[in-house]
C-alpha cells in the first residue's frame, strides 16, 4: 500500500485522494468478509449426529439432521455391520465391534440405507436445506 | 444324556422340534464353550463348501455373512476363553454335531445348481432353528459365568437373525415348488 501511495505521490494530489480513497474501500471490504464470516459461524455449527449399531438396528433407524451435519455410527454388536446409502452413494465400509466411522451431509433429502450384510436392517437419514 | 439323545436325533433328522426345558443332564460352562464354539465352526464349514459349489449370488451373499459373523463370534469367545484361562472341553454333543455335520456335508456335496442351493438353505434353517432353540433353552439358562452367558446372549441374537436370512433365503429359491 505504500508503495503505490508513492508511486501518485509523485504525479500530484488527486492520486493521494484516489490513494486514501482505496485504502478505505479495501478496508470496509475487509471488515465486511470478516463480519460475514463471523456471522455465518455463529448462524450454526456443524453438528455430529451418532447412530447405534444394537441388536441388529440402527438406533435411532430415522434421523433428521441439517445439511453439512455428520452422523457417526458406532456399531455395538458383536456382529460386523455396514451402514450403506441404498444405492451406494456412501458406505461406512465394515464396521467390526465398537469402531465408529463418520458421513458427512452436503446434499438436502431423504436418504436411506441399510446394512450390506444384514439387509433385512434398514435407517434413513433426513438432510435439511440449510 | 437324554438332552444329547434328543438333540443328536433333532439334527439328524433335521426335525425342527423344541428341546425339553428339563433337560436332564445339565452341561457345565465349560462343555456349554465347546459346543457354542463348535456349532459355529460347523456353520463356517457349510458356508466355505457353498461359496465352493453355488452361484446364486443371494446363496454366496448368505454365505458370506455366515463366515464373517460366526468368526467374529468365536473370536471373541476365544478372547474370552483367554481371559479366564480355562478349556472348553469336549462333550457328546460336541461330538453329535460334528458327525452329523460331516454326514451333511457328504450330501450336500453330491449336488449342484438349484438343487444343491435348495438343499444349503434348507439345511440352514433347520440347523440355526435347532442350534437356537438349544443355546435359549438350554445353555443360557444353565451357564454359570456371567461373561460367558452374555456372550451367550450376544451370539443368540445373532444367529436368530441368520434363522430369519435362511427363511426368507428358503422362500425366495421356491424350493417347495
Ligand atoms: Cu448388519
Amino acid at each position: 500500500m505504500s508503495q503505490l501511495k508513492r508511486h501518485f505521490d509523485g504525479k500530484g494530489g488527486v492520486p493521494l485522494n484516489f490513494a486514501r480513497f482505496l485504502t478505505l474501500v479495501l478496508c470496509v471490504a475487509a471488515g465486511w468478509i470478516a463480519s460475514t464470516h463471523v456471522t455465518v459461524a455463529s448462524e450454526r455449527q456443524p453438528v455430529v449426529h451418532q447412530v447405534k449399531i444394537e441388536k441388529f438396528r440402527f438406533v435411532p433407524a430415522d434421523l433428521t439432521i441439517r445439511q453439512g451435519d455428520s452422523v457417526e455410527w458406532i456399531n455395538l454388536d458383536i456382529a460386523p455391520h455396514t451402514a450403506t446409502e441404498d444405492n451406494k452413494v456412501w458406505d461406512t465400509g465394515r464396521l467390526n465391534k465398537d469402531q465408529i466411522t463418520s458421513v458427512t451431509f452436503s446434499t438436502p433429502g431423504a436418504q436411506s440405507y441399510f446394512c450390506r450384510y444384514h439387509p433385512s436392517m434398514r435407517g434413513q437419514i433426513i438432510v435439511q436445506a440449510q | 444324556m437324554k438332552t444329547k439323545t434328543f438333540l443328536a436325533v433333532a439334527v439328524l433328522a433335521g426335525a425342527i422340534t423344541a428341546l425339553p426345558s428339563s433337560a436332564q443332564d445339565k452341561m457345565n460352562d465349560l462343555e456349554i464353550a465347546h459346543t457354542a464354539y463348535t456349532a459355529g465352526n460347523i456353520d463356517i464349514r457349510y458356508a466355505h463348501l457353498a461359496l465352493a459349489i453355488s452361484e446364486n449370488a443371494e446363496v454366496r451373499a448368505f454365505a458370506q455373512t455366515m463366515i464373517r459373523d460366526h468368526e467374529a463370534v468365536n473370536e471373541q469367545a476365544v478372547a474370552l476363553i483367554t481371559r479366564l484361562k480355562v478349556t472348553p472341553q469336549d462333550n457328546g454333543l460336541s461330538q453329535t454335531l460334528v458327525e452329523g455335520a460331516a454326514a451333511k456335508r457328504a450330501e450336500l456335496m453330491s449336488l449342484s445348481g438349484k438343487r444343491f442351493d435348495c438343499a444349503y438353505a434348507t439345511n440352514e434353517l433347520g440347523y440355526h432353528q435347532v442350534v437356537n432353540q438349544t443355546v435359549e433353552k438350554n445353555f443360557i439358562p444353565s451357564v454359570t459365568v456371567p461373561p460367558l452367558k452374555d456372550l451367550l446372549v450376544d451370539a443368540l441374537a445373532t444367529f436368530k437373525i441368520h434363522e430369519g436370512h435362511a427363511e426368507s433365503m428358503v422362500q425366495n429359491l421356491q424350493c417347495r415348488s
